[in-house]
């Protein structure tokens, strides 16, 4: 009688879920040049296993990473901006953000645009050098002279990128939430978390929902709120929190800072309204391309297109100190 | 007045056949006789197998008929004008209803050299949120600004 009740357990537990309760696990280092943290959970009987895999999963995140930055003359992105010639070969990791990058542009109306690395850098050079008195607007590159476009055609099946000569690329808006993406992809289990330096992509298991915190940049000690991302009826449900703001990367005198948001129409660190926005969506590089779009727009530009998008949710910060939030997120919000 | 006038003398004479003849009423098509089932006296005397009615089950097929009739038309007027044409439905007890976010596109028209006013621009319903909580302890990770520093 026992045995006949097998097989119908067996179905519903690969439908439903697992029935043994899962055990968190949490593998913290660093990469990007900020924290990694990457969560599980999984059967409490295959918890050495789990811990091997996110040792593994961090160790391609800094490969990954090591290949995007723009701190390391020697990595992918900065030896594409230091060759002088205006088509450049690009490996696939490398292809494959720029690719997003391109996306995430048409996503968010241009707003998100990772050829600003000269005017963002111009920003920070002034603020650091220049008196607050002697500083000047920040002369961007016109948009025809950012242009660029990746393509197929390279040797042994790469992508070649075209563009200006000249031009640099910055990926620190758009990487973060897509390693978190792909690195969540790498793990099996059915709940896992990666926090890519506060970029996180989370796959939550039927019963089993992650909580996360949403920082307030003013305080370390409280939190603007809680979401709670619960896993699907079904199956497990995949979601991507971001957070993008001003507060942080900042430069110059107190009054007149700059930051590292920069506006595309002006070339210049945003002025918006917003101190800080986070965004929910069904990916991490979703959420951190349109929360870095309402800092940018503002709230009521920045909402307004985030609400017509896929994104799930979106929490902000103003500088007068309300918080607001889209009312989609209040089922998320505890 | 006779029962039947196209009955033959012999049947005519026949009482099963008469009796069967006045049930049947009016209108009603005569047994032929000599074929099998008809209501003629069989040659060992036997009473012969009588026809059913028609009549009902003409009824019950020309009701079934106008039944599918109904539910025809019935159907192509519903697909052909929705019923919740033009309404909009919210169901007030469900959030992600309620979150509905209403789009108020306000058209100015500026005369020239005057400038729109700042709150000018798309609106957007948003909530307000409550004030800071302080961090519990279930927190698995908070999400923030890249290179914050967060306190465990």
């Amino acid at each position: 009688m026992i045995r006949s009740l097998d097989l119908p357990v067996a179905l519903v537990a690969s439908v439903v879920g697992p029935v043994a309760p899962l055990s968190r696990l949490v593998h913290r280092t660093r990469a990007m040049g900020g924290r990694l943290e990457i969560h599980v959970a999984a059967p409490a009987a295959e918890a050495a296993v789990a811990e091997g895999e996110m040792r593994q999963v961090a160790g391609r995140v800094g490969a990954w990473a090591a290949k995007l930055t723009r701190h390391d003359p020697t990595s992918q992105l900065m030896r594409l901006n230091g060759d002088p010639r205006p088509r450049v070969a690009v490996g696939p990791t490398l292809a494959a953000v720029l690719r997003w990058a391109l996306e995430a542009g048409d996503l968010t109306g241009g707003v998100v645009d990772v050829s600003l690395l000269d005017a963002r850098l111009g920003a920070e050079h002034e603020a650091a050098t220049l008196p607050r008195a002697a500083t000047r607007p920040v002369s961007a590159p016109s948009r025809d002279d950012r242009r660029w476009e990746l393509s197929a055609g390279g040797p042994r099946g790469s992508c070649v990128v075209t563009r200006v000569p000249g031009l640099r690329l910055d990926l620190d808006g758009v990487a973060k939430g897509w390693l978190a993406d792909r690195a969540l992809a790498r793990l099996r289990w059915p709940g896992a978390l990666v926090d890519a330096d506060g970029d996180i992509a989370v796959r939550a298991a039927p019963g089993e929902p992650w909580q996360v915190g949403i920082g307030d940049p003013r305080d370390d000690d409280v939190l603007l709120g809680v979401l709670t991302l619960p896993g699907g009826l079904l199956g497990a449900r995949a979601y991507g929190v971001a957070t993008s703001g001003t507060t942080v990367h900042r430069w110059g005198p107190a009054g007149d800072a700059r930051h590292h948001l920069i506006d595309p129409a002006t070339g210049m660190p945003s002025r918006s309204d917003v101190l800080q926005a986070t965004v929910v969506a069904g990916t991490a590089h979703e959420a951190e391309a349109y929360a870095k779009t309402i800092v940018i727009l503002g709230a009521a530009a920045g909402l307004d297109l985030v609400e017509r998008s896929d994104a799930l949710g979106a929490v902000v910060l103003l500088h007068n100190g309300r918080t607001i939030a889209l009312p989609r997120t209040s089922r998320f919000l505890a | 007045m006779a029962i039947r006038d196209n009955l033959s003398p012999r049947l005519a004479a026949d009482p099963a056949v008469r009796s069967q003849a006045a049930a049947s009423g009016p209108g009603t098509p005569p047994a032929r006789a000599g074929r099998p089932g008809a209501a003629a006296a069989s040659p060992t005397g036997r009473p012969a197998h009588q026809r059913p009615d028609p009549r009902p089950m003409r009824l019950a097929v020309a009701a079934g008929g106008v039944a599918a009739l109904s539910a025809l038309l019935a159907t192509i007027s519903t697909a052909a004008v929705p019923v919740n044409a033009g309404v909009v439905t919210i169901q007030k007890d469900s959030p992600a209803e309620v979150a509905i976010v209403q789009h108020v596109t306000r058209v100015v028209k500026l005369p020239p050299g005057v400038a729109a006013p700042a709150n000018a621009g798309p609106n957007v319903l948003v909530t307000q949120l409550p004030a800071p909580v302080a961090k519990p302890r279930t927190i698995v990770v908070t999400t923030t600004q890249s290179g914050r520093l967060v306190k465990p």
